[in-house]
C-alpha cells in the first residue's frame, strides 16, 4: 500500500524527469507561422447588432423552437425552395458589409455535450439538459442544445456518440438525412460540403449562410451549420440570426472538443422493476438486466445484486437494498459499508470518510455518493430500507465507460418503492 | 522585461513576440510534455500555443495574467493534441531511464512504468490537472480559476487521477467484489 507521502514523493519525482527545453526549431516554426497570422482585433465594446426593431422580429422570436435545424436548408424562406445542404452554397451575406466579429472572451464548457467555446460576454447561456439521441433531428429550443444568444444571434451546439461500428462518413450522412427531403440529397455527403477544421479535426460546413426559415431568431436572418466527428463522437454547431461567415468562423475557432465529458445516455424507453428489492429504474432498449433473484449465490458472488449491463460500454450499473438494522441509523450504515468496502478494494481508491461524501439526487430523494477510482456507489434511505446503486467499469479507460455523469443522470429515473420489497 | 515584451507583441511587434516565445518556450515545453508524455506531441502543442497566443494577444486584458493566460492556451492545445493523436498513442517515444536507479528520491523503474501506463489511461483533462498541481504547483482553486472550470470539477478530476495512479502503484491490489458493488 502506498501512503500519501510516498505517493507525493514518487509522483513528484516521476514528473520532474523529462525534457525541459524547447528546441529552437519549434520557436522558429512558430515565428514563421505568426508572420502569416493576423492578430485578432481587440474590440472592447460590447457586441451590438445594427438597430432593427421590426414587429416581424418579435413574431419570429415567438416562433423560435419549432424548427428542425438542418431542415432550414431545404425549406428556405416561406414559399420558396431553399438550397440543398449537399451543395453548401457560398454565403449570401457576401454582398453586404460584414458585421464586426465580437470579442469572444468568456468561456463556456458544455456540461453534457463535450466541448468548450469562448463567446462574447453578455450573451445569455442556456446549457443543454438532455442527451441528443442518435437518429433524432435537433430542434431549435431543444433541451439537447446548448444555446448562447442575444436577441439577434444564437449559437447552438450538441454532440453525441456514434453508434457502435458507425463511421464518421455514416454519421455525417445520417445527419444530412435527418433533414433531407429525399435520400439523393445526401448521396455525395460529406464530399459536397465545405471542408474546414474544428479544433484540428476534419469538419464540414453544411449550411453556409442560407436564408433561415421561420424559427430563426431574427426574420431575414441567415444560418450557418457545421458538423465534425472526432473519434467516436460527432458534434453540430449552428449560428443563426443577423450573422455572417466571419462571425461563424470566429466562434468555431474557439471550439475545443472534449469528448470524454460528453454525457451519452440513450433514450430510456424501458423500465427495470426489481423483483425483490423495492425500486425501479429507467433502461434503454438494448441494455441487459439481470435481477439478483436470477443469480446463484457463489463464493465469488456471495451477495447477488440487480445488474444492468450498459451495452457498448465496459460499465455495469447495480441496485441493491436491505432493511436498516434495528435501532441503527443510516449514517452508521454508511460507516459500516465503507469499512466493508475498504477491506476488499485498493486503498488508494478510497474516496474518504462517509461524512465527507457529497449528496446526489436519486429519483426524488437525495442520497450520498461514495467515489472510487473507476466506480461509485450512491446510498439513499427510504421507508426504513437502505438502497445502494452502483456504477462500476471493467477497465480504467474512461472513453469506454458509461460516463459517471450519465450514471448520475440515470439515477434521477429511480423510483423507490420500499413497500414492494420482499 | 516580460511585461514590456508582452506589450510590444500585443501591438504587433513580431520580434518582441519571438523574444517572448524564447523566454517562455522551455516552461511551456516542460508542462506540455508532462501532460502529453510525448516529445513530438508536446512540441506541436507548444507551437500551436505560441501561434494562438500571438493571434489572441490583443485580447489579453491584464498583462499580469499573461502566464496564467498562456498556460490556459497551452492546456487547451494539449487537449486538442491528445484527441487528435490518440490513435497514435501506441507509437509514443519512450525516454531513456538510465541513471535513475541510483537516486533515492526517484521513483523506481517499476513505479515509473506503472505511473506512465496509468497516466496514459487518464483523460487529458485529468492528466492536465494532475500536472498543474504536482508539477507546476498550483492549488486546486488556482487551477479552477486558470482553466475556467468549477472547483468541484477540478477536485473530481484530481481525485480520479490520484486514485488511478495510486492504484497503479499498489499493483498487487486487485479489483474485488463486495456485497454492494464491484469497486476499484
Amino acid at each position: 500500500m502506498t501512503t500519501d507521502r510516498d505517493f507525493d514523493r514518487i509522483a513528484t519525482a516521476w514528473l520532474a524527469d523529462g525534457p525541459d527545453e524547447l528546441p529552437g526549431r519549434v520557436i522558429d516554426a512558430a515565428v514563421d507561422q505568426i508572420h502569416l497570422t493576423r492578430q485578432r482585433r481587440a474590440v472592447r465594446a460590447p457586441w451590438r447588432f445594427p438597430t432593427m426593431t421590426s414587429p416581424i422580429r418579435l413574431a419570429a422570436l415567438a416562433a423560435a423552437g419549432v424548427l428542425i435545424l438542418a431542415a432550414v436548408a431545404m425549406v428556405g424562406g416561406a414559399g420558396r425552395s431553399g438550397p440543398s445542404p449537399t451543395q453548401a452554397p457560398p454565403s449570401v451575406l457576401a454582398a453586404v458589409p460584414s458585421a464586426a466579429v465580437p470579442v469572444l472572451d468568456t468561456q463556456f464548457i458544455s456540461p453534457r455535450n463535450g466541448y468548450s467555446i469562448t463567446y462574447p460576454a453578455g450573451w445569455t447561456v442556456r446549457p443543454a439538459t438532455q442527451s441528443w439521441q442518435p437518429g433524432k433531428p435537433i430542434l431549435w429550443g431543444d433541451a439537447t442544445l446548448d444555446a448562447i444568444q442575444t436577441s439577434q444571434a444564437r449559437f447552438v451546439a450538441a454532440g453525441q456518440r456514434l453508434a457502435t461500428g458507425e463511421t464518421a462518413a455514416q454519421w455525417l450522412k445520417a445527419y444530412c438525412l435527418g433533414a433531407a427531403k429525399d435520400t439523393g440529397q445526401c448521396d455525395t455527403v460529406p464530399q459536397s460540403w465545405v471542408p474546414i477544421k474544428i479544433a484540428g479535426s476534419d469538419a464540414y460546413i453544411d449550411l453556409n449562410g442560407v436564408p433561415a426559415a421561420p424559427g430563426t431568431i431574427t426574420p431575414g436572418g441567415k444560418v450557418f451549420d457545421a458538423v465534425v466527428v472526432s473519434g467516436i463522437t460527432g458534434w453540430a454547431f449552428t449560428l443563426d440570426g443577423e450573422v455572417d461567415r466571419p462571425m461563424f468562423d470566429a466562434f468555431l475557432d474557439k471550439v475545443y472538443l472534449l469528448p470524454a465529458t460528453l454525457i451519452s445516455i440513450p433514450e430510456l424507453t424501458g423500465r427495470f422493476t426489481s423483483p425483490t428489492l423495492g425500486y425501479s429504474i429507467g433502461t434503454a432498449a438494448d441494455w441487459t438486466t439481470t435481477p439478483a433473484t436470477t443469480q446463484t449465490r457463489t463464493a465469488a458472488n456471495p451477495y447477488p445484486v440487480d445488474q444492468i449491463r450498459i451495452t457498448g460500454t465496459d460499465s455495469v450499473v447495480s441496485g441493491w437494498s436491505e432493511v436498516l438494522p434495528k435501532g441503527g441509523t443510516f449514517a452508521a450504515y454508511l460507516v459500516a459499508k465503507h469499512q466493508d468496502a475498504l477491506a476488499g478494494n485498493p486503498p488508494g481508491c478510497d474516496g474518504g470518510d462517509p461524512s465527507t461524501w457529497p449528496s446526489i439526487p436519486i429519483g426524488s430523494a437525495t442520497g450520498r455518493l461514495q467515489m472510487w477510482c473507476n466506480a461509485a456507489v450512491a446510498f439513499v434511505e427510504a421507508g426504513g430500507r437502505a438502497y445502494t446503486f452502483g456504477w462500476g467499469s471493467d477497465t480504467f479507460q474512461t472513453d469506454q465507460h458509461f460516463s459517471f455523469e450519465a450514471w448520475k443522470e440515470l439515477l434521477t429515473s429511480v423510483v423507490l418503492d420500499p413497500a414492494s420489497a420482499k | 522585461m516580460q511585461r514590456a515584451l508582452v506589450d510590444l507583441a500585443r501591438r504587433g511587434d513580431e520580434e518582441a513576440f519571438a523574444d517572448l516565445a524564447r523566454a517562455v518556450g522551455d516552461r511551456l515545453m516542460a508542462i506540455a510534455f508532462r501532460i502529453l508524455r510525448d516529445v513530438d506531441r508536446a512540441e506541436d502543442a507548444v507551437q500551436q500555443t505560441l501561434v494562438t497566443a500571438w493571434r489572441e494577444l490583443p485580447t489579453l486584458r491584464d498583462d499580469d495574467r499573461f502566464d496564467a493566460w498562456l498556460r490556459r492556451i497551452l492546456v487547451n492545445a494539449c487537449y486538442a493534441e491528445a484527441r487528435r493523436r490518440r490513435a497514435w498513442a501506441a507509437n509514443v517515444r519512450v525516454l531513456p531511464v538510465d541513471g535513475l536507479e541510483g537516486r533515492d528520491d526517484m521513483a523506481t523503474v517499476d513505479d515509473r512504468d506503472r505511473l506512465e501506463r496509468a497516466f496514459r489511461r487518464l483523460s487529458p483533462e485529468q492528466g492536465a490537472i494532475f500536472v498543474l498541481h504536482h508539477y507546476v504547483g498550483l492549488t486546486q482553486a488556482e487551477i479552477a480559476d486558470e482553466l475556467g472550470v468549477p472547483l468541484g470539477t477540478v477536485k473530481s478530476r484530481m481525485h480520479y487521477a490520484t486514485s488511478a495512479l495510486r492504484a497503479a502503484l499498489d499493483a498487487d491490489s486487485r479489483i474485488a467484489s463486495t456485497p454492494t458493488e464491484r469497486l476499484a
